[in-house]
């Protein structure tokens, strides 16, 4: 018997969340769900893609190739780390959804976005990714605004900017194939670069086309909008990388890697910026997320395989801290008017855990020592210490600013007049998840070794850059 | 090794402590038990003093490609020095608690422990990326214990303040840590460059509070005197081991003078706050700037035994100090064993503080020895100040609080006689003579001079800081303006024109680039 | 078919310039249905009748998919009598982008693989004063309009280069998905806010 991998990972998960989109039972929906991207994680793992399995007199082959309109979805072995990890990731958010209310629109269309950008990561030729992706952001408008809520417009932000990043990565794709055709063209070989990069600035936000995620995160459910600013950037950067493995005179090129870096510092610092003079919870996540990217960023602009492997450390510290910062953020949503500082005065001494959760996730991205992003921010501030001393250093005042946020929230919601004493009311599943997310955190950032299990294969994807 | 047996030790008896207090949170032997952990954790350094310089190296990070380092300990001279400092201040806290009117509290005994344990562990650090993690654990901590104790949320803007300090502090550890890495090595404390050696220094004063002064905790704390001192204390030898681990000559040259005369200043402002504070509690904050100052200036002299020394005497003296609530005559005149230890006369603890080292300015001698002589002065002037009688206190109570007592005052005489580089050393014999009598004279002289004399307790922060208020308020002002700046670019940007406003944006950054792209 | 192609031109931007100044929704939806009509001619001299047809129809779905949701929403008076306002200065931004195309038509057509001047600057016309559109408004149904505006002028230039059966199917479903997502976020607009549970 034979079943094609991207049947497995790309059409179930969408047919799966099609009917899913049905249920309403907020439990079952939850567990199910969680429960089927745990387990298709688990198979991404331990599975092999191409190789045939013989279980209880049955052959079983897991073909990697799908094809479809004359084109192939193709998932080659060397990608299943990448499933265990955005199936992994995904399995958080769609298990937080039991403790969250509002939210049981993210496991049925969070399946469908999850199996779209899976799918933009096995098209061949990969260049056709950008329509999976722009077909997987306008599932998640859905996500972002129910029928009962008036669309902010953050919302609209979002569509219009990740929408523009298609044609220009399409049109970049096609310029590609003409420089490959006449490696001499320099004019052709910068048309094409800069068309690239405009794509991609829209696509991965990048400063200053990021004005939608604060906005974003003031307008939505900041859980679902986690969910989003994790899995999209995510597999942005994947398919960015993607470019770099695939084009070797953009990969070698001094003036991408004096791009990518001049474009990750700019995230940082000016998301570090904002985050230490926001006085909203869910933006100052939102500066945090959008420095988070410009690590990423960073790290690919050191061109070597160290910055490959840092791009993948980041990815799992990312996952967590996103997913806890978030859940804590969704907590603490429930019990006040709004985020503003003004609203959340005190708000500690009644969900403690939820304050500590986004405390520690804020100075995680803050590369505060212990928690899950310190590894590979350390790792990467040497690097790229050793490559510019300028650009380390701006890289710490971005650390700075958004060590600046973490206190800074700490203060807003310890800080009040009025005490009346410690008392947690945060339900049972939430001060579990908020535990276990917390220990993940600490887990992640004195171990690192603990996320090498699947991140040790993950640069195998990519045929230059990976080895 | 044994550095994790003491570590063991202490979180073990930290565990017992707090999980009898949760299961059975009225039996008495909590106490017992944290007693017991704190006595076998100081024999066990003991028993490391006699293996120094052993080192323990756990398994690398992986990626092995990315990360050169691994968490490293040390159990040198300096570092056990230290951990004996931190240990022994432990124990003393937990055998004065009996004299205290909130005795029975467990969970203090616990936090108490588990500071402990990571303070030696940090005393411990043998590189910056060990120091770095042992650090945050312990500002967590820390912070943690102070929102649990300080039931007052306006207070823990101190806490939070210090945090964010210490935080700065670990920022520019890492800074160095990058630094050292621009030369291509993995970097340790053993390969500080003239690049490095400045930062660190700069980190270790951020968290004391020298560089710049400041002042985290400067409202009175309610954690007094026992749990506030292992707080205070053993946070403040954590980050005091950095000073002792900068080679000498690892400081450029350009930075020093700067760094000597902002340090020099700190010394004297903490040497004057602490002569006028109207009791030792009230003027802990200046006692940790005063005398970290002090073991900042000496590792600017590239004299480490000397900023070690200090160290031990800010965590032994001071503690001596601070745990001293009972009127027992002959502990009082004990308490000037501490007075000895600090004064830098031959033999002493701080004997090696001055020792001649490199050259500074020879004008700078006169503020540094005036902040020395404040800070000494300050010291006698509280060990002989009437103490109030705890009638109801039962006898076994007063003994066990004079072995915690005599406990602090045996190692502080202990390390001026033997074991480390400190010891048995005759120093700069001017310096302290001077010293000496400078403070003899003061302490003659302060009843009758006004000046001299402490201010109330509550004009303390007002009317001393007032400098120091000035410039927070210009930080204050050119944070909102900031603020105020970044709010119109925010709201220019998510506006309704915002969209036009990111093109023009597109369109500058690509011609910037264009431009200056190599 | 050149001169045909001129004519799609020219019906792209009186199109595209009426729907960026029309106060009737009505107007600006037949408009759009319009462009598609004139993308479709300018398609016909690259691309097979029947991908061309696709996007067509795909078009005019999405037209009748947001006119359907409009009309049954109550109308504003706040904001159908006054938007679109300056409209002097909508349609001199309609000259800038329209210099602007006449600028870089000659070298997007050599980049294009010399599809032509006229769906060059039919595409950059489109593209342009979609952009312009996003630019100027944050209402659903006007920034919908835009954004298939703009994706329609980059269709056309795409499909001079690009004749891929998936290509063409992955962009009908997305010019349909964003007039579903316009559709849908008019609908949620017109909810009352619900309380924070």
């Amino acid at each position: 018997m034979t079943i094609t991998a991207p049947t497995i990972w790309i059409f179930f998960p969408i047919l799966l969340g099609g009917s899913l989109a049905f249920v309403r039972n907020r439990k079952f929906l939850s567990y199910f769900s969680a429960t089927v991207a745990v387990l298709l994680a688990l198979m991404a793992q331990f599975v092999p893609i191409d190789k045939a399995l013989l279980i209880g007199g049955i052959s079983l082959k897991i073909s990697p190739s799908f094809a479809i309109l004359g084109r192939a979805l193709t998932i080659a072995s060397t990608e299943g780390a990448l499933l265990t990890l955005i199936y992994g990731g995904a399995a958080l958010w769609f298990f937080g959804s039991l403790a969250i209310y509002n939210t049981t629109q993210i496991a049925p269309l969070g399946f469908i976005v999850i199996g779209l950008l899976v799918a933009s990561v096995a098209v061949q030729p990969f260049l056709y990714a950008a329509l999976f992706i722009q077909l997987a952001i306008l599932i998640s408008v859905p996500m972002l605004v129910s029928l009962s809520q008036p669309p902010g417009k953050g919302v609209l932000r979002f569509l219009i900017y990740q929408t523009l990043a298609m044609p220009f990565i399409l049109m970049a794709g096609w310029l590609l194939a003409g420089v490959e055709a006449s490696p001499g063209d320099l004019a052709l070989a910068v048309q094409a670069a800069s068309m690239l990069g405009l794509g991609f600035a829209f696509l991965l936000a990048i400063f200053p086309l990021y004005s939608w995620i604060p906005m974003l995160m003031e307008d939505s459910h900041p859980f679902i909008v986690g969910f989003l600013l994790w899995i999209l950037p995510t597999m942005a950067l994947i398919f960015l990388t993607g470019f770099l493995d695939r084009y070797s005179w953009l990969r070698t090129s001094p003036q991408l890697a004096f791009a990518l870096r001049a474009a990750g510092l700019l995230m940082i610092v000016s998301g570090g910026f904002w985050a230490a003079l926001e006085r909203h919870l869910g933006r100052i996540m939102a500066f945090g997320v959008i420095a988070e990217t410009g690590f990423s960023l960073l790290a690919l602009s050191l061109n070597t395989s160290a910055g490959i492997l840092i791009l993948f450390l980041l990815i799992p510290a990312r996952t967590l801290t996103s997913a806890l910062w978030s859940f804590g953020l969704s907590v603490i949503r429930n019990r006040v008017k709004t985020m503003r500082f003004s609203d959340v005065r005190g708000v500690l001494y009644d969900a403690p855990l939820a304050g500590a959760a986004i405390v520690l996730a804020t100075l995680s991205t803050g590369a505060f020592p212990l928690l899950a992003g310190f590894p590979p921010r350390l790792a990467l501030w040497q690097n790229l210490a050793s490559v510019s001393s300028s650009a380390a250093l701006w890289m710490g005042i971005g650390i700075l600013g958004l060590l600046m946020g973490a206190i800074r929230s700490l203060a807003a919601m310890s800080i009040t007049e009025e005490f009346t004493g410690w008392s947690s009311q945060e339900s049972l599943p939430q001060r579990l998840i908020l535990g276990l997310g917390m220990l993940g955190l600490f887990i992640l950032g004195t171990f690192p070794r603990s996320a090498q299990f699947f991140l040790s294969d993950l640069p195998l994807m990519f045929e230059r850059l990976g080895r | 090794m044994f550095v994790f047996v003491t570590v063991g030790i202490l979180l073990f008896a930290a565990t017992a402590v707090l999980l009898l207090w949760i299961f059975l949170p009225t039996h008495r032997a909590a106490w017992l038990i944290a007693i017991s952990g704190g006595a076998l954790a100081l024999v066990s350094v003991f028993i490391w003093l006699a293996n120094p310089s052993a080192q323990i190296q756990l398994p690398a990070w992986q990626p092995a490609a990315l990360f050169g380092q691994s968490l490293t300990f040390t159990s040198d001279l300096f570092a056990s020095t230290f951990a004996l400092s931190i240990v022994a201040l432990s124990l003393s806290i937990l055998f004065t608690a009996v004299v205290r009117d909130n005795f029975f509290n467990p969970l203090a005994w616990a936090g108490n422990l588990a500071l402990t344990a990571l303070g030696v562990l940090a005393v411990t650090a043998d590189n910056l990326l060990t120091l770095a993690l042992i650090w945050a654990a312990f500002d967590l901590t820390e912070l943690i214990i102070q929102f649990r104790f300080v039931e007052d949320p306006k207070r823990t803007e101190g806490a939070i303040t210090a945090f964010a300090f210490h935080a700065l502090g670990i920022l520019v550890l890492l800074w160095a840590d990058a630094a050292g890495a621009t030369g291509g090595d993995s970097f340790n404390f053993h390969s500080t460059t003239s690049q490095t050696g400045a930062y660190l220094l700069i980190a270790a004063g951020l968290r004391i509070g020298v560089l710049p002064l400041h002042l985290p905790y400067a409202g009175d704390s309610p954690l007094r005197r026992g749990f506030g001192t292992a707080l205070r204390m053993t946070s403040a030898a954590s980050s005091l081991i950095l000073l002792a681990r900068i080679p000498a000559g690892s400081i450029a040259a350009a930075f020093e003078p700067y760094l000597l005369a902002f340090t020099t200043l700190a010394a004297v402002y903490g040497g004057w706050m602490w002569l006028r504070a109207p009791d030792e509690l009230t003027g802990r904050p200046f006692w940790l700037i005063g005398i970290g100052s002090l073991a900042v200036i000496a590792t600017l002299r590239g004299n480490l035994a000397g900023a070690a020394a200090w160290s031990c005497a800010l965590i032994l003296c001071g503690g001596v100090l601070f745990l001293s609530s009972e009127p027992q005559r002959w502990l009082t005149r004990g308490l000037w064993v501490g007075a000895f230890g600090l004064s830098s006369l031959p033999f002493s603890l701080t004997a090696s503080g001055w020792a001649n080292t490199t050259p500074i300015f020879f004008l700078l001698w006169i503020p540094l020895l005036l902040a020395h002589v404040m800070l000494l002065t300050g010291f006698i002037r509280y060990i002989s100040h009437t103490r109030i009688r705890n009638e109801d206190q039962p006898a076994w109570a007063k003994n066990v609080y004079s072995i915690g007592i005599l406990l602090l005052l045996t190692i502080n005489l202990l390390l001026g006689f033997f074991n480390w580089s400190a010891s048995f050393q005759t120093g700069n014999l001017t310096a302290s003579l001077i010293v000496s009598f400078l403070t003899f004279t003061l302490v003659r002289f302060t009843p009758r001079l006004r000046i001299l004399n402490p201010v109330r307790a509550h004009w303390v922060r007002p009317t001393a800081s007032t400098w120091l208020d000035w410039s927070y308020q210009i930080m204050q002002t050119i944070y909102k303006q900031t603020s105020r700046a970044s709010a119109v670019l925010t709201t220019m940007l998510e506006g309704e024109s915002g969209i036009m406003w990111m093109l023009i944006f597109v369109a500058f950054l690509i011609s910037f680039f264009a431009q200056n792209a190599p | 078919m050149v001169l045909l192609s001129w004519i799609a031109v020219a019906i792209i931007l009186i199109s595209s310039t009426s729907i960026l100044i029309a106060r009737n929704w009505r107007i600006s939806v037949a408009w759009l249905a319009a462009q598609y009509l004139a993308m479709f001619i300018l398609l016909l001299s690259h691309a097979p009748l029947g991908m061309a047809l696709v996007k067509l129809i795909a078009g005019w779905v999405s037209c009748a998919v947001i006119g359907m949701t409009r009309s049954g929403l109550p109308n504003n008076p706040a904001g159908q009598g006054i938007w679109p306002r300056a409209r002097l200065f909508r349609l001199f931004a309609v000259g800038a982008v329209g210099v602007i195309v006449v600028g870089v038509v000659p070298s997007v057509n050599h980049i294009m693989a010399d599809a032509g001047a006229a769906i060059a600057s039919g595409a950059l016309l489109l593209a342009g004063i979609g952009l312009l559109h996003l630019g100027m408004t944050s209402r659903i149904l006007r920034v919908t309009q835009g954004l298939l505006t703009t994706l329609a002028g980059f269709e056309i230039l795409y499909a001079a280069v690009e004749g891929s059966a998936l290509i063409t199917a992955a962009l009908a479903a997305i010019t349909l998905g964003i007039a579903l997502v316009g559709a849908y976020l008019m609908i949620a607009s017109r909810s009352i806010p619900a309380e924070a549970s």
